[in-house]
C-alpha cells in the first residue's frame, strides 16, 4: 500500500466515524455498481465491426460500420448506445475489455453468485458489498455506507453478516416529513438508551433532510424507464447526504434477467440497451449539472458475456469475457486494455485477459480508498483507469 | 429500577417472553405477580391444541422457505402458547438454518417443527434431531459445537438423511459425536450463555443453574430459572427489539392483524428475513439493530400498523402498555398534548419503545 492509499484509507475510514447530520461531507467519493441480469451480450455492446471473424459469425445479428457508434480502435458501440458514446467523446466513460474470471461458470446462478460474493467459495453467504458494509458501518453512530436501490429483492452482493444494508425502493423509502418527534433527544440515564436516543436524532434529522431534498429539488431529465428511475433515486440520495458510499442498482430484474437473450435478440437487446445507455447519461447529466460528478463513480458488470457464434434462432448462448463500463467525472476515459481475440475461443466464448476483481479493486482503492485484499483476498491489483 | 413488582417489571417479563401483550393481559400478569405469571407462561394453555389444527390448515402441502417462514409469522402473532413460538425463534437463530440455501419444499417447515418440539424440551433430544435434520446439513452441515469429521458418511437426498458407515472418515459416529459434545462442559455453557443472552441481556445467569442443565438439558427448566432469579430484573430494558419484536409490540396491543407475506417483506427491508439469518452465527442482534435507515424505516412500519388500528386505547392505556408509562418526566411532558394515533406513534418513535 503506497502512502497516499494509506492517507486515502484513513481518511476514508474518518469520514464514515464522522458521518453525523452536524456537517456532512461533501467531498466523499461515490461509488454507484451497476448489475445487467441475465449475461449481457458484450459482443454485441462493445463492437469489433471491422473484424471478419465477427460478421461470419453474428450471420443476423451483426452490426456494421455505418450502424455502430464508432469509437476508434476498429470498434463501435451498439446504435442504441447513444448517450453513453457521448460520454466516451467526452472523456467521461471507459470501456474495460476483457473481463472476468479463470475457467467461467456460464450458469446464471452461479455465474451470478461469483461476481456478487467475489469469492471462489460457493459457501460464501456474504457480498463484496456487504463485506464492506461490515467493515465500515459504524455501529455505535448507526451510520451505513452501503445501499441497494431496486424493486427486486437484495441481490447477494450486499449480503452482510453483522451491518444491516438498506434496500432502497425509492427516496421516500428514507424521507421522514415531521420533524424530530417530542422527547427523543431527551437525557437518558443508561449508555444504550443514550445510543437509542443519539442515533435516533441523526437518523430523524436525516430523514427530514431526505424530504427536503425530495421536496426542492428541480426536477431532473430522466426518462420513464425503470433504470433511470433508480438511478435518479440514487442521486437524491446523494443529495440528501446521507453517509452511504456504495450504491448497487441494478437493470433487468431477479434471475435470469432480461439481457438473457437465446432467441430473437437483436430487438429485444436494442431496448435494454436503449435504457441503458438514456438512463446512464441522465443521470451522469443530473449529477454533472450540480458539480456532483466529480465526485461519483459508476461501474457495470454482468454474469457473463454470450456466446460468438448466434444460435438458430437469432440468439447466443451463455458465454465468458465481456466488456465493463466506467463512468464518471475522473475516469480516464477511453479503451482499457484489448478486445479478446475472436480467434483464439473457449468454447465459442471471448476468454478474460482481466480479473474482474482487479477492477473492483480498483473502485475499492484508487477510487474509495479502502484496501482491497481484506474484501476481495490479496494479490487483486488496481487497474490505471482513474484519473 | 424498584425491586419491587409493578407495571414495568410486568412489562418487561412479557417483553422477554411473548411478541407482544394488550393492556389486559399486562394488568393480568401485574396482578397475579411474577410466580403466577411466569408459570402461565411455562405452562400449555388450554387451547394450543386447537390452536395447532387451525395452523396445520394453513401450511401448504409443498411448502417452501418463505411459506414457512410466513406461517410462523401467523403462529408468533396469534399463538396462544407465545414462550414456545418465542422459545422456538431463538433455537432457530441459535442454529442459524438460512431458508434460502434449503430450496426444497417442507424441508424449512420440518425443521421449525422439530425446533418446536424440542423448544421447550430436552436439549440433548433437540440436538440429536438437529443434527439428523437434511434442512441442518444442507444450509451449515454438522451443528453447532459437534465434531464435523463424525458426519463424513452423510449425505441428504431427496430431503433424506442418509448415514453410510463405509464412506465414513472419522472415528465417531454422528449420534457418538452428539452424545461426546453433550458430555463436554463448554456445551451446556454455551447454551446457557446463549438462553442467558435472549433473557437478561448483558447479565450472566446464575452458575447453579448450568450446573443443573449440564445434568438434565432441560430447556424449560433453564428458562424458568433465569426468569425467576435476581439476574432477570437486570436486563431491564438492556437490549434493543429486533424487527419482529418491535412490529408484533405494536400490532398485538393495538389489535391490528398483519398479512404475514408483508410483514415478512417489512421485517427483511429491516434486516431480519424470516425464515433466513445472514450466518450460522444467526441475527447479531443487539445495537446492529439499528441504524439511520432501519430507525427510519420503523417509523415508517409503525405508522403503518397504527394506521390499521380501528380503536386506539386511550392515553393511559397506550402510555402503559407500550412504554409502561416509564420515561423521563420531560419526554412524558412532551407527550403531554397528544392523543390517539398521534400518541401512539410519538411513542413508537422512542427510545423507550425500541429498548426492550
Amino acid at each position: 500500500m503506497t502512502r497516499r492509499t494509506f492517507l486515502a484509507a484513513s481518511s476514508f475510514l474518518a469520514r464514515a466515524a464522522a458521518q453525523t447530520a452536524v456537517k456532512p461531507d461533501r467531498d466523499g467519493a461515490i461509488l454507484v455498481v451497476l448489475q445487467l441480469a441475465g449475461g449481457n451480450d458484450g459482443l454485441n455492446t462493445v463492437i469489433p465491426y471491422e473484424d471478419d471473424l465477427y460478421g461470419r459469425a453474428r450471420t443476423t445479428l451483426r452490426l456494421t460500420g455505418n450502424q455502430v457508434q464508432k469509437i476508434g480502435s476498429g470498434l463501435g458501440f451498439h446504435p442504441e448506445l447513444r448517450g453513453m458514446a457521448r460520454l466516451f467523446n467526452e472523456g467521461r466513460l471507459s470501456v474495460v475489455q476483457g473481463v472476468g474470471y479463470p475457467n467461467m461458470h456460464r450458469d446464471h446462478i452461479i455465474g451470478m453468485q461469483s461476481w456478487q460474493t467475489a469469492s471462489p467459495s460457493p459457501q460464501e453467504r456474504t457480498g463484496w458489498l456487504g463485506r464492506v458494509a461490515d467493515r465500515y458501518a459504524d455501529a455505535d453512530r448507526g451510520n451505513v455506507p452501503v445501499a441497494f436501490v431496486g424493486r427486486i429483492p437484495a441481490p447477494m452482493a450486499i449480503h452482510s453478516r453483522e451491518a444491516i444494508v438498506p434496500t432502497i425502493r425509492e427516496a421516500n423509502d428514507w424521507a421522514l416529513s415531521a420533524g424530530i418527534d417530542p422527547g427523543i433527544d431527551a437525557r437518558r440515564d443508561t449508555a444504550l438508551a443514550e445510543f437509542v436516543a443519539h442515533t435516533s436524532v441523526t437518523a430523524f434529522s436525516s430523514g427530514h433532510r431526505m424530504a427536503g431534498v425530495i421536496k426542492s429539488s428541480r426536477t431532473p431529465d430522466y426518462p420513464d424507464l425503470p433504470l433511470a428511475q433508480s438511478f435518479h433515486t440514487v442521486a437524491q440520495l446523494i443529495r440528501a447526504d446521507l453517509g452511504l458510499r456504495i450504491f448497487l442498482v441494478e437493470q433487468g430484474g431477479a434471475s435470469p434477467g432480461e439481457f438473457d437473450n437465446h432467441a430473437n435478440q437483436a430487438g429485444n437487446h436494442a431496448v435494454s440497451l436503449r435504457e441503458l445507455s438514456q438512463s446512464v447519461a441522465a443521470f451522469c447529466d443530473d449529477l454533472a449539472h450540480d458539480r456532483l460528478l466529480d465526485r461519483v463513480l459508476l461501474m457495470t458488470f454482468s454474469e457473463f458475456g454470450r456466446t460468438v457464434t448466434e444460435n438458430g434462432r437469432h440468439g447466443t448462448g451463455h458465454g465468458a469475457a465481456a466488456p465493463v463500463f466506467l463512468a464518471g467525472g475522473r475516469v480516464k476515459g477511453g479503451l482499457i486494455g484489448q478486445h479478446p481475440s475472436l480467434a483464439d475461443l473457449d468454447n465459442d466464448a471471448l476468454k478474460p485477459h482481466t480479473d474482474f476483481r482487479s477492477v473492483y479493486a480498483t473502485a475499492l482503492e484508487a477510487w474509495l480508498g479502502i484496501p482491497a485484499a481484506p474484501i476481495l483476498g490479496p494479490g487483486f491489483t488496481p487497474i490505471d483507469a482513474i484519473a | 429500577m424498584p425491586q419491587t413488582w409493578n407495571l414495568a417489571l410486568a412489562g418487561h417479563l412479557l417483553r422477554r417472553t411473548t411478541f407482544g401483550f394488550t393492556s389486559a393481559q399486562l394488568q393480568q400478569a401485574l396482578a397475579d405477580g411474577p410466580a403466577k405469571t411466569i408459570n402461565r407462561l411455562l405452562a400449555v394453555p388450554p387451547d394450543q391444541v386447537a390452536f395447532e389444527q387451525s395452523v396445520a390448515a394453513l401450511i401448504p402441502p409443498e411448502a417452501t422457505s418463505q411459506d414457512s417462514g410466513q406461517v410462523w409469522l401467523y403462529r408468533m402473532r396469534n399463538s396462544p402458547y407465545p414462550l414456545l413460538e418465542k422459545a422456538t425463534l431463538f433455537w432457530y437463530n441459535f442454529f442459524g438454518v438460512a431458508g434460502s440455501r434449503v430450496p426444497q419444499p417442507g424441508l424449512m417447515e420440518q425443521h421449525i417443527t422439530l425446533l418446536r418440539k424440542h423448544a421447550l424440551g430436552r436439549f440433548d433430544q433437540m440436538l440429536l434431531a438437529v443434527a439428523q435434520d437434511p434442512a441442518a446439513l444442507l444450509a451449515n452441515g454438522p451443528p453447532p459445537l459437534v465434531d464435523r469429521e463424525a458426519f463424513s458418511g452423510v449425505t441428504v437426498l431427496r430431503g433424506e438423511y442418509h448415514f453410510d458407515p463405509a464412506r465414513h472418515r472419522g472415528n465417531l459416529s454422528p449420534e457418538d459425536a452428539v452424545r461426546k459434545t453433550l458430555s463436554e462442559p463448554a456445551t451446556a455453557q454455551t447454551v446457557v450463555r446463549r438462553v442467558g443472552r435472549w433473557l437478561l441481556a448483558d447479565a450472566t445467569p446464575p452458575a447453579s443453574l448450568t450446573e443443573a442443565f449440564a445434568h438434565d438439558y432441560d430447556i424449560g427448566k433453564l428458562i424458568a430459572g433465569i426468569l425467576r432469579s435476581d439476574q432477570f430484573l437486570d436486563g431491564y430494558r438492556q437490549d434493543i427489539k429486533s424487527p419482529l419484536e418491535f412490529a408484533l409490540n405494536l400490532a398485538i396491543p393495538l389489535g391490528v392483524t398483519l398479512p404475514p407475506a408483508e410483514l415478512q417483506a417489512d421485517l427483511s427491508a429491516l434486516g431480519q428475513r424470516i425464515p433466513d439469518p445472514p450466518s450460522r452465527d444467526g441475527w447479531p442482534g443487539g445495537r446492529r439493530w439499528l441504524n439511520h435507515y432501519t430507525i427510519v424505516g420503523r417509523s415508517h412500519l409503525a405508522a403503518d400498523i397504527i394506521a390499521k388500528a380501528e380503536h386506539p386505547p386511550d392515553r393511559q392505556t397506550l402510555l402503559n402498555t407500550l412504554i409502561q408509562n416509564d420515561a423521563p418526566r420531560e419526554v412524558l411532558q412532551s407527550l403531554a398534548q397528544l392523543d390517539g394515533n398521534e400518541l401512539a406513534k410519538a411513542i413508537a418513535n422512542l427510545p423507550e419503545f425500541q429498548l426492550s
